[in-house]
């Protein structure tokens, strides 16, 4: 087929372009997360004297930082954009290194909730995620595994900020490691999410 | 800026706002422009492959052009999307080998790939007949949507939603034949 032919072809399809809406398609999702959380884990009585405290305004607070981050990646539209990967590395460093002083200082590494709080992080992240990459598949996105991962790391700190609204483990051994651990599963689930289903 | 790229700008912009004749403008003045661009990435043995490295960027624009920002320069994300599609074909070519054909006295011509050219084509081969059909018939017969809708039996409406899925499963069946490696 000649060039030119595909140009008129192109030309007759007057579907409407397909626009990505990010924030759009995610607020809904983010509504049903937190919903979803009140209805079946339900929001801890005490959270708004609790988060007061340091450790718990870590906890509520760092995936907020996180997915602040990540959404000013998934910002960024294909030329130009500025690698902050190494940010994420140095936040996971800095939390590992801190999650290693809490250890030695004794902290309770398992907690009640573990297992628990591994896998409600990406059930509550979910919902955010399948909106968030029906967007990113209308976007051009020449690197399409990493944008999977920032996707992934962003759907999954706004499923530990929406758990954390509910978790009542305030020892910072236990919520860096597991909230790491959850956030970091939602990460390389959007990698190869990403991988396969964005792209140019 | 040059002239050219603010006139391209400005006819993607009718075109994105439903301005079928100034979109279809805007892909012929970009198609020289990605074919310089398709030269520059593809090394001097690809050279035929820059036409398909046209084409499938040009439908990956036609797809993706919703995601444009309209406040950033279109030149340089079309130029993203070439040198993804370069890389992509690059990727899919066997390596070109440069041990001197004297070597090898009992093969006959040098390897060159036969299907050079085609690669819209066997694309298109591998879509279901109405669909390849609904393309070439839009491509032969360009904006003419009436006659097309009595000769496919499809209302209008059907008819556009019909050729933008056709055009979506081209440019997933080009993509796909990218991933296809010769087992050699």
């Amino acid at each position: 087929m000649e060039t030119d032919e595909l140009i008129a072809a192109l030309a007759a399809d007057d579907t409407a372009p397909k626009r990505p809406r990010l924030v759009w398609r995610l607020l809904p999702g983010a509504v049903v997360s937190v919903i979803l959380m009140a209805l079946f884990w339900g929001v801890r009585p005490d959270w708004g004297q609790a988060v007061q405290n340091l450790p718990v305004l870590t906890k509520q607070g760092l995936p907020v930082v996180l997915l602040l981050l990540a959404a000013l990646l998934l910002r960024q539209g294909a030329p130009g954009r500025k690698p902050m990967l190494g940010l994420f590395a140095g936040i996971a460093g800095a939390v590992a290194l801190a999650w290693g002083i809490a250890v030695l200082r004794g902290g309770d590494i398992m907690g009640q909730s573990a297992w628990q709080c591994l896998l409600s992080i990406p059930v509550l992240a979910l919902p955010m995620a399948v909106p968030l990459f029906w967007g990113l598949r209308h976007r051009v996105e020449p690197q399409p595994a990493r944008t999977g991962m920032v996707a992934g790391l962003f759907a999954g700190a706004a499923g530990a900020a929406i758990y954390a609204l509910h978790c009542d483990e305030d020892s910072a051994a236990f919520f860096l490691l597991w909230y790491g651990l959850g956030i970091a599963a939602c990460g390389v689930a959007g990698r190869i999410a990403g991988a396969r289903l964005l792209g140019v | 800026m040059t002239a050219k790229d603010a006139e391209i700008e400005v006819l993607m912009r009718q075109g994105l706002a439903g301005d079928r004749r100034a979109y279809a403008r805007c892909l012929a003045l970009l198609v020289p422009r990605m074919r310089a661009m398709a030269h520059r990435d593809l090394p001097a043995h690809l050279t035929h492959l820059v036409e398909d490295v046209v084409q499938e960027a040009l439908l990956s624009i036609h797809l993706k052009r919703g995601s444009w920002d309209l406040a950033r320069p279109l030149l340089p994300w079309v130029r993203v999307i070439i040198r993804h599609k370069a890389i992509d074909m690059l990727r899919a070519t066997p390596r070109a080998r440069h041990d001197p054909i004297e070597d090898y006295a009992d093969l006959g011509a040098p390897e060159v790939d036969p299907l050079a050219g085609l690669h819209l084509e066997q694309a298109l081969a591998r879509l279901s007949d109405r669909d390849a059909a609904l393309v070439r018939q839009h491509a032969v017969q360009g904006v003419d949507a009436d006659s097309l809708s009595r000769s496919f039996d499809l209302s209008p409406g059907a008819l556009r939603v019909a050729l933008h899925r056709a055009l979506r499963r081209l440019a997933e069946a080009a993509r796909k034949e990218e991933e296809w490696k010769p087992t050699s």
